[in-house]
């Protein structure tokens, strides 16, 4: 009895519940709301957004998803009505596309207390072509203005069963409640990932489901006739049920040094991991990171292509010739397929439908193109080289293992305990210092068997700026000296990228700029195409109105303009990891003349921040000797990813550095 | 005349036929260029009203990457072009062919992305990546079009740090159409002009590379360009004649607008009702302005007569949504229900003022928006688009320019409103208190006019942390600033703005020994120098002037008493005016007054260097600090 009771007042409360945010009824206090209750300063909210999607069968078509969406948007302000458009993707593949249809909408509005509604009619949905890959569909809402609520229906129609965007629980401005319901029949198998700050429930059950299949049929079991007739047959299986019940989500706001911000969007991801139709065999696609390497490997555009030699045999023989060293021969072809290959910007884990040949006839090629070429070719030179699957920073960081968790290769070559990483689709890279945009998380190592591990992606070693100086203070308050700047590993990639984006004479403007004022009489790049150094920059500079003066007295900072005067944090509070990209380290070797007739009155003091756990360190020493003044200062972070409990920390510290880097050197008259 | 034809004729045929390698390049084009035009040859043969055909051949040599821009391998269409040849070749840097792309090669999309809807247009555009630079490309196109209301015009110079070898143009005129020519800066550049009666014919050649420089002259005023246009013309089904400003306003009146302003009777009376009792006709625009602004929203669609003619005000009035040309349409329609006369007017509209040239009528513009001429001198302007934009505000984005006014009787240029140095003014008035350890705390007033309103009149609407990050930007010379209340009051009445708010700043003095050093100007530097620019070329142009006034209050720590003060500042020169008062109102307190004027206007190309003197004492006085001592 009780058990039946308590059975009912569920039913009873899941039922008004429901009735909550039936499509075409909205509250008075949904649309007299004149702001968000947490979130004062959000210019739409979104009240409710429901997703369902389930699977319909059809015996020509088909397997078919279908996805059907319920959003409920409210409107504060006049900035907010930018989300009474909404844009849906539907994908394009092959012969196969997404569609649309069932578009309803309403908007609702206040008018003497009471409310009025506009329906949305055709011409407020548009449906385009973007290119070969994407159509877009626009459905903007009649009659919006601050207060509206709007009400969009919609159903997407996709063959491309396989395929499903991430359900998404946390946008740009709040959300108040989601209920996501899918029921996936068995034959499909799902991972589900949840990613975000906000922990996301995730219900799982079953259910059985029949559906009724017309299909052709060949009548005579003997084969000699060949009509064929009409018949219904009850497919029979279960489902399996999933169900997200969330309410309450907080806006997600970009800040500084955030990596990717969709890192930490609460959202679930749907990836098939396997299909068993009836009486066929079982088709796995991936499972776990060793899986979805492995199956990444079996692509034809990825491991027959790797497989490959004869088109670069000739080329490679004639690079390594009469080289033993194993290191040597993989920087030559290192080299060699650097200045070989041009990236044409594409990321992407497999080949394009050209092949590999074709790119390295042509001279271009997408990533996987060009390092598993690189790969191919270490492989041929006895080397023992594997491709590394990896994830770029705009990709997101992939804790969950899925094929499209990937979205990049480099290639890495064993060594003793290690594995040195390659990545020849920029110009200025070197082994063990990829771009930027690889250095994201962990990569997944793969061999020739498909087993696979794990690689740590961000360097461990420190990228190094150090800079000399010395420099004659004038009387006037100009200076002038010499400076040499010595970068090295990832600074010293992005510098000599900058080097190559621009001619000498723009460079040097936009040098004497930065600085504000400088002018430079002699400039002069060392080893900028000798990877395997640091590159250094001298420069003999003098610039104006670098003093104080007050008095009698001069005033001025000790590393002048190379003090660093702006704190990068500057907001009282932050939620998200703060991301360096990869550990550095600046020291900075100063020393300064002072002009006759005047002595040093006072010095700033020395000075030391650390942070703890010895993450970073600053470090500030000052000394004179006669009309001479030395400074030395350093600067690191050990480590590229601070968590974000570690902010209040950061900021603390740049404060300092800030504030002792601002302080002066006073000299008096003799 | 035929002979010369023919002889140019033959000139490309050997032009096209020699190799391009990079080595041929004349030192003097290669100079501060990124990219080189070896030959750029458009023909344009107007065969009818309704059909023109345009080809070209581009063949250009780029150097690096930022030249990349410049290659223009792609072609624009919508449903009645047709595009007949499409092809292009790329070739090393000796000249030898690497790469070829056939019409099937290029790469199909929507022309417009991002905020649009829907647009019919799109473009096919060439997917290469260059493999080496330089590399150079050979890019052939000819299609046909109906739209000859769009004859394309020829731009020489393509933007700064591209140079040309070779560019011509020729307009063949075959339906017998009277056409007009407008040739700009061609004497600049030695460009030869050959015309007859049905064409014409410019040829440049050796053009160097020119390099951008700041606060100069915009592209357009020195740039060589030949636009021309036909008295008779077609546009997406529709004909058109016109020969005068007049005319074409009467086309675009008669053709595009007429009987789009109807409004059905209920919101003719609602309209009506706001106005009720109203005698003021300024009191009326400013009504019906408000209900448009509350009651409709912007949204891109280009459909419609090539993306020329608007949504009906009926339509708009239904969806409550339109583009700038229905917004503009509607306003008009709803001020025409209650008595007011208001003319819908085209523009260039962008912070980088652009004009309708008046003696050459042509087919422009990029926005819509309404014009009111309320009594004589002094029209009205109304911003359809924008939800906030108070009425009359015109803002950067209109104003000081040529624009196109279309009346049932036609076309009219009129200028816009010019916002003059003193109107764009701010006022900053501020209280702070100091202590022993070099904090600093204080209230600030700010109150902006003009295009001073214009640049904040949007901060309310931004989020809590925009707002900090705004001001943490503003005053980024002040560490540790952390703001305690952040106010806003926009009187869109008087088209003021008004910001309140309470900042606190540690460690802004800084301790030296038993003394503080510290900067009186807290709240309002300007440290910007504009660049030096060896070997300036152009005039130096001031877009905009603004006024700004600062007075601050500042309480020194306890038994502190300032060393020095700065001396009095009066600098006047011809770009304005900078002064800076210090006094000691009380013992312990400082008064800091400050006005800096800069004036708008055009400066010879020699001032340039004594601008900058001006803005690096500005920069220098403005960051000068006094040495406080204990009493």
């Amino acid at each position: 009895m009780k058990i039946k009771l308590f059975l009912l007042i569920l039913v009873g409360v899941h039922f008004v519940h429901a009735n909550d945010f039936k499509f075409g009824k909205v509250s008075k206090e949904e649309l007299s709301e004149k702001q968000h209750p947490t979130e004062s300063d959000a210019n739409a909210a979104i009240l409710y957004k429901k997703e369902r999607v389930f699977y319909n069968y059809d015996y020509e078509q088909g397997w078919a998803v279908i996805k059907e969406a319920h959003y409920r948007i409210k409107i504060y302000n006049k900035e907010g009505l930018d989300w009474a458009t909404l844009q849906v993707p539907l994908y394009i593949s092959r012969s196969d596309e997404e569609k649309i249809s069932s578009v309803k909408g309403f908007t609702f509005n206040m008018a003497d207390g009471k409310i009025v509604s506009e329906k949305l009619k055709k011409d407020g949905v548009f449906v385009e072509k973007v290119n070969k890959y994407r159509n877009k569909a626009s459905i903007t809402m009649p009659e919006v203005k601050e207060g509206s609520v709007l009400d969009i229906e919609f159903r997407v129609s996709s063959p491309l069963y396989w395929h499903m965007d991430d359900f998404k629980f946390q946008y740009a401005i709040p959300v108040k409640k989601v209920d996501l319901k899918l029921d996936i029949p068995e034959y499909f198998v799902f991972k589900r990932h949840s990613k975000g700050f906000y922990p996301i429930k995730l219900n799982e059950s079953r259910k059985s489901r029949s559906i009724t299949v017309s299909y052709r049929s060949e009548d005579d079991q003997s084969g000699r006739s060949i009509k064929t007739s009409r018949k219904n047959g009850a497919l029979e299986f279960y489902e399996n049920v999933y169900e997200v019940n969330a309410n309450d989500l907080p806006s997600l706001k970009e800040e500084m040094y955030t990596n990717n911000i969709d890192n930490y969007r609460a959202a679930i991801k749907f990836e098939l991991a396997s299909t068993q139709f009836p009486n066929r065999p079982h088709k796995n696609y991936s499972l776990s990171w060793e899986g979805v390497a492995k199956s990444i490997y079996e692509f034809d555009n990825f491991g027959s292509e790797l497989k490959k030699t004869n088109y670069f045999e000739e080329d490679v023989d004639n690079v390594i010739v009469a080289q033993t060293e194993d290191m040597e021969k993989a920087r030559l072809i290192f080299e060699f397929v650097k200045s070989k290959m041009t990236w044409d910007k594409y990321t992407g884990v497999t080949c394009s439908s050209d092949g590999i040949k074709k790119a390295y006839r042509e001279g271009s090629g997408n990533v996987a193109e060009i390092n598993l070429m690189l790969t191919a070719m270490f492989r041929y030179a006895g080397l023992k080289a594997n491709p590394i699957l990896v994830s770029t920073r705009s990709n997101g960081i992939p804790l969950f293992p899925t094929t499209d968790g990937f979205n990049y290769v480099i290639s890495g070559i064993e060594v003793m305990n290690d594995v040195i990483l390659f990545d020849a689709t920029e110009k200025n890279t070197y082994p063990d210092v990829l771009p930027n945009r690889a250095l994201n998380w962990m990569g997944r190592l793969v061999r020739k068997d498909g087993s696979s591990s794990q690689v740590d992606l961000i360097p461990k070693e420190p990228s190094k700026e150090l800079h000399y100086m010395n420099a004659k203070i004038n009387v006037d308050g100009s200076v002038e000296g010499r400076t040499r700047t010595q970068y090295s590993n990832q600074l010293a990639l992005s510098f000599r990228d900058v080097l190559d984006s621009t001619d000498e004479e723009t460079y040097l403007e936009e040098l004497e700029n930065n600085y504000g004022e400088m002018e430079i009489s002699s400039f002069d790049i060392k080893n900028k195409d000798e990877f395997s150094k640091p590159v250094i920059e001298t420069c003999e500079f003098s610039k104006e109105n670098q003093c104080e003066f007050l008095g009698e007295k001069i005033y001025f900072r000790p590393m002048l303009f190379l003090a660093q005067t702006d704190n990068p944090f500057k907001m009282d509070k932050r939620e998200y990891p703060i991301d360096f990209t990869f550990p550095r380290q600046k020291k900075y070797i100063i020393n300064l003349s002072i002009p006759e007739g005047y002595q040093i009155e006072s010095l700033p003091e020395n000075a030391i921040v650390q942070l703890p756990e010895q993450a970073g360190i600053f470090k500030f020493k000052i000394a004179s000797q006669e009309n001479q003044i030395r400074v030395s200062v350093l600067t690191e972070f050990k480590t590229a990813l601070f968590p974000s409990n570690y902010y209040d920390v950061l900021k603390e510290y740049y404060k300092n550095l800030v504030l002792k880097q601002s302080e002066k050197v006073v000299l008096s008259k003799i | 005349m035929r002979f010369l034809t023919f002889f140019l004729l033959l000139c490309f045929h050997f032009l096209s036929s020699q190799n391009y390698s990079y080595n041929t390049i004349s030192e003097e084009l290669l100079k501060n260029a990124n990219a080189v035009v070896r030959l750029d040859q458009m023909s344009v043969v107007v065969k009818a009203r309704d059909l023109m055909v345009v080809s070209s051949k581009r063949i250009i040599t780029v150097l690096n990457e930022k030249g990349d821009r410049y290659v223009h391998a792609y072609a624009f269409y919508d449903k009645s072009d047709k595009i007949s040849i499409l092809t292009a070749k790329i070739y090393n840097n000796q000249g030898e062919e690497i790469n070829k792309f056939k019409k099937k090669d290029f790469f199909d999309q929507s022309a417009v992305s991002g905020g649009t809807l829907y647009s019919d247009s799109r473009m096919l555009f060439m997917r290469y990546t260059p493999t080496e630079y330089p590399y150079t490309v050979e890019f052939t196109k000819e299609y046909t079009t109906p739209n000859t209301a769009f004859v394309p015009s020829w731009n020489i110079i393509d933007g700064y740090r591209i140079s040309v070898e070779k560019s011509s143009f020729t307009f063949i005129n075959q339906s017998g159409i009277a056409f007009r020519r407008k040739e700009s800066n061609l004497e600049l550049y030695s460009v030869e002009i050959n015309t007859t009666a049905s064409r014409a014919n410019y040829e440049g050649s050796n053009l160097r590379a020119l390099k951008r420089e700041p606060l100069s002259p915009s592209f357009n005023e020195f740039s060589p360009t030949v636009k021309i246009a036909l008295d008779k013309f077609h546009l997406e089904g529709v004909d058109g004649t016109a020969k005068t400003w007049k005319e074409f306003g009467k086309w675009i009146y008669d053709e595009l607008l007429t009987g789009l302003d109807v409004l059905n009777p209920q919101t003719i009376e609602q309209v009506q009702n706001l106005v009720k009792g109203v005698d003021d006709p300024m009191e009326k625009i400013k009504r019906v302005y408000n209900f448009v602004q509350d009651n409709t929203r912007y949204i891109s669609v280009q459909l419609g007569i090539g993306g020329w003619m608007p949504i009906s005000a009926s339509e708009v009035d239904r969806v409550k949504y339109g583009d700038c040309k229905g917004l503009t349409n509607y306003t008009m329609a709803l001020l025409k229900s209650v008595g007011i006369d208001s003319y819908y007017t085209v523009v260039y509209a962008g912070s980088q003022k652009r004009d309708f040239d008046p003696d050459f009528p042509i087919m422009q513009g990029n926005h819509a928006f309404l014009n009111i001429p309320l009594e004589k001198e002094n029209d009205i302007w109304l911003e359809c688009t924008s939800q906030i934009t108070p009425v009359n505000h015109l803002g950067t984005f209109t104003d000081n320019r040529n624009v196109l006014k279309v009346t049932p009787s036609g076309g009219e240029i009129v200028k816009t409103k010019a916002y003059l140095d003193e109107e764009n003014y701010q006022l900053t008035k501020a209280e702070y208190f100091t202590d022993i350890g070099g904090a600093i705390n204080g209230r600030i007033s700010i109150l902006s006019k003009g295009i001073q309103y214009n640049q904040k009149y949007r901060q309310p609407s931004k989020s809590k942390v925009e707002q900090e990050e705004y001001y943490k930007e503003y005053w980024g010379y002040v560490n540790n600033l952390s703001l305690s209340k952040i106010d806003f009051k926009n009187n869109k009445e008087n088209i003021v703005f008004e910001e309140e708010l309470e900042i606190t700043a540690e460690n802004y003095l800084s301790r030296t020994e038993e003394k503080f050093l510290f900067a009186p100007n807290i709240s309002n530097r300007n440290l910007a120098i504009p660049e030096r620019c060896r070997n300036r070329k152009r005039d130096l142009v001031i877009f905009r002037g603004y006024l700004d006034e600062d007075e601050f209050t500042i309480h020194l720590p306890e038994n502190f008493k300032p060393e020095t003060l700065i001396k009095p500042i009066n600098l006047e020169t011809k770009f304005g005016d900078y002064q800076v008062v210090l006094k000691e109102k009380a013992p312990g307190v400082l008064q800091y007054k400050r006005k800096l004027l800069i004036k708008s206007g055009r400066y010879a190309k020699e001032d340039y260097e004594s601008y900058r003197n001006f803005r690096k004492k500005i920069a220098r006085y403005d960051n000068s600090r006094i040495v406080l001592t204990k009493i």
